[in-house]
Formats: structure tokens, C-alpha cells, sequence
């Protein structure tokens, strides 16, 4: 029973220390990451996300997989959205 | 051990209710020093959790029969492997190891996301850490496995011998890795409800931890099939049991989501159905947990009963309460970008698809509840036999195999009937030329097996010219050898051709389904030594029994030589184990079937003995079962394709870009 008990102690002294760790180190009242960081990550994923559907794209018209047809279309929808993603993330500034 | 378990439970249950409202004040503050804190409570969580994990099993290993799960599951004979596997042979055990799992997946996601989502995760960490209060509040107060007995047996009662087997082991597990990893699609989606992120954003978090999860849902599935066939005797590994489908339809919900947030994330559609969909699965996986282990419903698979029913039945109805309240209230934000433009466009086909997955999850749902419903109806329990679910279940998955070669040939958007004419003929083609030649066998005496081949071919054509003229363009553009444009292919685009892959497993096990299930031969026979008898074009001569008994059991067991056209083909050692009863209640005593299995590429033998009397006459049932092997195979390839679709991609480097220059660089 000695033996479980100093274990609980230690593992609850842990589990405090653990959690308490970041109230005792940031300055109180420190806000969340700057939003604009999180929504440039966002963007970022998505222009990725947006540019490796061109590329899909282009390499299904050359297996033979989209027309000509097909491939203008899609081509230009899926590079319109890149361009608009990209120029979303350049109004967000390089975040420097 | 009693109280250092008891006690880190419920310092878990503090921290992650601490989790709980430190991540949601952290949101409605903005305080990241508070989100931190939350997010170290998760982290402190799964340590405590650790902890009770591994007290546990240092308390089933050590024989501490103070506690009532060990003595209830194990004895000082039982060999360590099957102590180990007694943590999750009963219910206690079982949701010990799904809340440790969702304790050791919220770590992960917090870790994996400490640069990433940051909007999502005071959200997501507060839904997963609101899991985490319920199953450990059950685990402290309503079904502790830190129980203690009041007086200390000499002996436990030892393992159901049904569990001594080593899919046994790894069934449970595997299975509650795939359950328990859907947790956090759904924190995900919850907390993209809640901040109204609702792009695709959420969906690229979350996209592996879903292909994890039906990945090892699928795997336990078939781990627990493949138990089912050697352990229960029946001659089969699937039927429809309520515990079998309780994985199933989760299984099936994954399935449908993981194609359908493709569609979400090329064309912004579907969004109202993902977060139906996502809230659904996870739903299904609390729900297959509990029927499992509820005791609501009858099944060879189910080793426990309990009271758990009523907080089980309220944590769902909080789930989908809140889940679907939050969809309401996010409908404008939910409103698609695109329209579908033609049925004849690769979202049509995932729709369909789609259809056809949730038809079959509701149709096996309704199959796996009627006798409950028509029970508290009408007092009487009425079950649903298996002719219910292969007559849903069959054209279904023929359509959905159909679906499965169409998907990949077919563009975004909308695609011109004359190029879909042109990739489609081939396949076509080869699937329709496979009917007449199957009019050389048997297999259409099942229609369905027959068009299930058809289908399969028309899959695998279509699958394989993908593959075709994909590693054709990577030769061509970049000057690799064959092989080397194979292996950059699919390293390329693992997610597409790992998917590829995984269909391809998909037409294997349909075809192993519809062999095993469509064309069993089946024989009984009464022998005795020196005897034969003939099922189809077999001969089986009973050539020895024998009985044995050791401390635990007492063995009977025959020897049948089984021979074709004069030839010997296989041997088979079928028997019967009484295991003795190791408690004072000689009802204790369990009988177990040892079947004896001959596996092979064609076709598997498998013979039970249903009894051996005392003059020597051995009652024996024979089932001839073709193409059981490839289901197995399939199950391994679809591992493999999964495996490759989980893999994370070398990341390219985005930041220098600006509009134009990347632009450029996608037209390069």
C-alpha cells in the first residue's frame, strides 16, 4: 500500500508539474498565435493541394486520360483557384 | 495494485476534464499559455493512462487474484501470451485498452499539430478529452477492471479456451485501433464546425488518421474472420453475426468518407455530407463498441455482458445530438462552391458510391437491430437470417465493384462521353469476354459469382491500365527505366495509386467471397477406423483416432486421409478439447472444436469432428470451400495499398512562391 501510494504521489506531482509548466512560463494574458500565421499555414496547404491537381491534371492528358477538351477546361479552373489562393496569400504579407 | 490503478483513473479523469476547460476557456480568451496547458493535460493523460495499462498487465502476469478481472480471466497455469490478451477478453479490459488508445491517438494529434490547425485544436482537443471523461468515468465508477475481492481465491477460472488463439490476440487490438482512431477525424470536424472553418482544411488534417483507421478496422475485420474459421467450426468465416457487422458498418461509413472528401477537396462539394458522414462513423464506432460488449445482442463473438447499456445509449445520443444540432447551425456556412455538373464526372461516381456504402450500412444496421427491436416490441426475439443480408448486400457490392473501375477512368467535373467510351472499351471488353468463358466451370450456377468475376476482370483491366499508362508517361518524361517509372509513379502520387492498389484487393476478396460462399461442398459422414466415404470427388478414410488428456483437457482427435483419383491430396486432423473446469462449478467445463484445415490456392478442406463415441465412430462434417485463400491475400493487399496511401509525401517547399512565379511553376 506504501508503495502505491508514493507512486500516485509521484505520478500526480508529475501530471501538476506538467500541465502547470506553460501557465508558469508566458507572461499572463499572452494572446494565441497571430491568426494570420495559421491562415497563411491554410493557404499554404492549400495552393500545395490546388498545384498538385495541375499537375494530375497535366499528366492525365498525357496518359491519355482527359481529352483535350476535358483538360482545357479542367486546366483553367483548377489554375484560376491557384492563382486566387496565391494572390490571397500574397495580400497576407510574408508575415515577417 | 487495486488502488495505484484505481487511482491514476481517476487523476485521468481529472486531467482530461482539465483539458476540457482549459482548451475551451483558452479558445474564448485567446490565451495560448492556457491552450499549452491543455494540450500538456493531454499529454498527462496518457501517461496516467499508461500507468493503469501497465498496472494491469503487471497484475494479470503476477497472478494478484485481489483483483476480480484476474481472477475472472486468468489462472497461475495460463501461459503468458494469453495473460497478456486477457486484458481485453472482457469488458473492463477492453474499455481500458479503447480509452488508453484515445489517449495515446489525442497525444499524437496534439503533437503531430503543434504547428499546424492551431485554430482547430482548442476545439479538437476539448471533444477528444471530452471522450476521454466519459470512458474513464465508466472505467472508475461504473466498470472498474481495479476491482478487488474481498477474499483473495487460490486459483483464477482461467481464459475462455475459445480466446487461447493467436488471432485472438491480435484480433481485439487491431480492431480497436481502427474504432478508436476515428475519434480524431471527428474532434477535427467538430471543432471546423465550431470555428466555422469549413474548407478543405480540416479535411487535410485529418485524412491519414482516417485512412488509419478503416486501414486497421479493415485488418481486424479480417482478423476476426480468419479466428471465426479455425476457432467456431461452422466452415465459414463471415456470418453476419451482430459483432461482426458492429465493425462492418463503421468500416463501410470510412469507406464512403474516404472518397467522398476527395470530392470536398477538388471541387468544395459534399461538405454537409462529410460532416454527416464523419460524425456518423464515429457514432457507429461507440456503437459497434457498445453492442459488442453491451449485451443487447446474441453472438459467438461476444465474451461479456454488462449494464452498460444506459451510459453507452446517452453518450450516442450526446454525440449525435450535438453533432447534427451543430451541422443545422452551419448550413449556410456549408453551402457547396460547385454544382454537380454531370453524372457523367468522377463526383458522380464517388455520390453513387457513396449511396451505396450508407444503403448497406443502414440496411446491415436495421438486420443487426430488428430482433432487439422486434424483442422489446413484441417480447419475442425475432433474427434476421443471412439470406436478408446477401440479398442487400450482394447487388450492392456487385454495383459497387462495377463503380470501383469506373472511378479511376473518369474526370473531375465532366467528362466527354467519347473519351470515358474510349478508356472504358478495353476493360469493358475483357469483363464481358470473361462471361462465356466461365461457362467452362461451374460458376454461373451462382449468378452472382459469376457477375462478381465479370466485374472483377473489368476492375483489374481498368486498374492495370492506369498503372499502364501512367509508368508509360514517367518512361517518357523522365528517362527512367520501367521499373524506376513504376516505383516514381506510385511514390509520386501515393495517396491515388495506393488507393489503386487497395481496389485491387477489393476485386481479390470479392472473388474469394463469392467462391468460398457460392460453390461449398459439404458432407457428413459417420466412420469408423478404416472406413471411408466420398464428398464430390473426394475419398475421406477415417485412418486413426485417438484420446489423450493432460492436466488441463481431455483431447479426441481423428485422422483422415483424403484422397483424389487414387492420389493422396491431404491429411486432416480434426478433434474435440474438454477443457476442465478450473473453479469449484463443474459448469465451468468448456468444450472447444479443433478443425483440421488443408489450405490451398484453390480451394480449402476442412473437416470437423462433431463427436467420437466410445465404440470409435467418429461423427465428422466436411466442407470443401473453394478460393478461401485469396481472401486472406486480399486482405494483405489491401494493407499494402493502404500502407502506400498512408505514407506522408516528401514535402515541397511553397515559400518563396508568389502568384505568378508558382504559376509558372505548375505550368513548368
Amino acid at each position: 500500500v506504501i508503495v502505491a501510494v508514493i507512486l500516485v504521489g509521484l505520478v500526480t506531482v508529475l501530471a501538476v508539474v506538467l500541465v502547470a509548466w506553460p501557465l508558469l512560463h508566458h507572461a499572463p494574458g499572452a494572446a494565441t498565435e497571430d491568426p494570420r500565421s495559421d491562415e497563411r499555414r491554410r493557404l499554404d496547404d492549400e495552393i500545395e493541394r490546388s498545384l498538385a491537381a495541375i499537375r494530375e491534371i497535366e499528366f492525365d492528358r498525357h496518359a491519355g486520360n482527359l481529352s483535350e477538351e476535358d483538360f482545357a477546361a479542367l486546366d483553367a479552373q483548377e489554375r484560376a483557384r491557384a492563382i486566387d489562393l496565391l494572390r490571397r496569400r500574397d495580400e497576407l504579407g510574408d508575415g515577417a | 495494485v487495486s488502488l495505484l490503478g484505481r487511482a491514476t483513473l481517476l487523476l485521468a479523469l481529472a486531467a482530461a476534464a482539465y483539458s476540457v476547460v482549459m482548451a475551451l476557456a483558452a479558445r474564448s480568451r485567446g490565451r495560448r499559455a492556457w491552450q499549452e496547458s491543455a494540450e500538456r493535460g493531454v499529454y498527462a493523460v496518457f501517461g496516467l493512462m499508461s500507468v493503469a495499462m501497465l498496472t494491469m498487465w503487471a497484475a494479470l502476469l503476477t497472478d494478484t487474484f485481489e483483483l476480480r478481472y484476474v481472477t475472472g480471466y486468468t489462472s497461475s497455469t495460463l501461459e503468458w501470451p494469453w495473460k497478456i490478451s486477457a486484458l481485453w477478453a472482457s469488458q473492463p479490459g477492453s474499455l481500458l485498452l479503447w480509452a488508453w488508445l484515445l489517449t495515446l491517438f489525442a497525444a499524437v494529434a496534439v503533437r503531430l499539430n503543434r504547428d499546424r490547425n492551431r485554430e482547430l485544436m482548442p476545439v479538437a482537443t476539448a471533444v477528444l478529452m471530452g471522450i476521454a471523461v466519459f470512458f474513464t468515468m465508466v472505467l472508475s465508477f461504473v466498470t472498474s477492471p481495479f476491482e478487488r475481492l474481498a477474499t483473495i481465491p487460490p486459483d483464477g477460472r482461467g481464459l475462455n479456451p475459445l480466446l487461447q488463439n493467436g488471432y485472438m490476440v491480435s484480433h481485439p487490438p487491431v480492431l480497436y485501433l481502427g474504432y478508436v482512431a476515428l475519434a480524431v477525424p471527428f474532434a477535427f470536424g467538430i471543432s471546423a464546425l465550431v470555428n466555422r472553418r469549413l474548407d478543405a482544411g480540416w479535411i487535410v488534417a485529418i485524412r491519414r488518421w482516417t485512412i488509419f483507421a478503416w486501414l486497421f478496422l479493415g485488418a481486424g475485420i479480417l482478423l476476426g474472420a480468419k479466428w471465426a474459421y479455425e476457432e467456431l467450426a461452422f466452415g465459414g468465416m463471415w456470418i453476419w453475426d451482430p459483432v461482426e457487422n458492429a465493425a462492418f458498418m463503421p468500416w463501410l461509413l470510412a469507406t464512403a468518407f474516404l472518397h467522398s472528401v476527395m470530392v470536398q477537396e477538388r471541387r468544395g462539394m459534399l461538405k454537409v455530407w462529410n460532416m454527416t458522414l464523419v460524425a456518423l462513423t464515429f457514432v457507429f464506432a461507440v456503437f459497434g463498441t457498445f453492442l459488442t460488449r453491451s449485451g443487447i445482442v446474441q453472438s459467438v463473438h461476444a465474451f461479456g455482458e454488462s449494464t452498460l447499456g444506459p451510459f453507452f445509449l446517452a453518450f450516442i445520443m450526446i454525440v449525435l445530438v450535438g453533432s447534427f444540432g451543430l451541422i443545422v447551425s452551419r448550413l449556410p456556412d456549408l453551402r457547396s462552391r460547385h454544382t454537380l455538373e454531370s453524372y457523367a464526372s468522377r463526383e458522380a461516381v464517388f455520390l453513387a458510391n457513396n449511396v451505396l456504402l450508407v444503403g448497406l450500412t443502414f440496411a446491415v444496421l436495421w438486420g443487426t437491430m430488428y430482433p432487439v427491436l422486434t424483442e422489446s416490441v413484441t417480447g419475442r426475439r425475432i433474427t434476421v437470417g443471412q439470406g436478408f443480408y446477401d440479398q442487400v448486400a450482394v447487388p450492392i457490392g456487385v454495383a459497387l465493384l462495377v463503380l470501383t473501375g469506373i472511378g479511376p477512368l473518369i474526370s473531375w467535373r465532366k467528362a466527354s462521353l467519347s473519351q470515358l467510351g474510349r478508356r472504358l472499351a478495353v476493360p469493358f471488353a475483357l469483363g464481358v469476354a470473361t462471361a462465356p468463358l466461365l461457362l467452362l466451370t461451374d460458376a454461373w450456377s451462382s449468378w452472382a459469382a459469376g457477375t462478381v468475376v465479370c466485374a472483377g476482370v473489368f476492375v483489374a483491366a481498368s486498374v492495370t491500365g492506369e498503372f499502364w499508362r501512367g509508368t508509360r508517361v514517367r518512361h517518357a518524361l523522365g528517362g527512367v527505366s520501367w521499373p524506376g517509372a513504376l516505383v516514381q509513379l506510385v511514390a509520386r502520387n501515393r495517396r491515388r495509386y495506393g488507393g489503386y492498389v487497395v481496389h485491387v484487393g477489393i476485386v481479390i476478396l470479392f472473388i474469394g467471397l463469392a467462391g468460398s460462399r457460392a460453390f461449398v461442398t459439404e458432407g457428413n459422414m459417420v466412420l469408423t477406423k478404416g472406413e471411408s466415404a466420398t464428398v464430390g470427388n473426394r475419398t475421406f478414410v477415417l485412418e486413426e483416432t485417438s484420446r489423450t488428456i493432460d492436466e488441463h483437457k481431455r483431447s479426441t482427435s481423428v485422422r483422415l486421409g483424403v484422397f483424389r483419383n487414387g492420389e493422396r491430396e491431404a491429411t486432416l486432423s480434426p478433434g474435440r478439447n474438454l477443457y476442465a473446469a478450473l473453479g469449484s462449478d463443474p459448469r465451468d467445463a468448456q468444450e472447444t472444436t479443433e478443425v483440421g484445415i488443408d489450405s490451398g490456392i484453390t480451394r480449402d478442406l476442412y473437416a470437423v469432428l462433431t463427436r467420437l463415441d466410445e465404440q470409435g465412430r467418429a461423427i465428422i462434417t466436411i466442407f470443401v470451400n473453394p478460393l478461401v485463400v485469396w481472401v486472406w491475400i486480399a486482405g494483405v493487399v489491401i494493407f499494402i495499398g493502404g500502407g502506400i496511401a498512408l505514407w506522408p509525401p516528401g514535402r515541397r517547399s511553397l515559400a518563396p512562391a508568389t502568384a505568378p512565379e508558382a504559376a509558372d511553376r505548375a505550368t513548368a
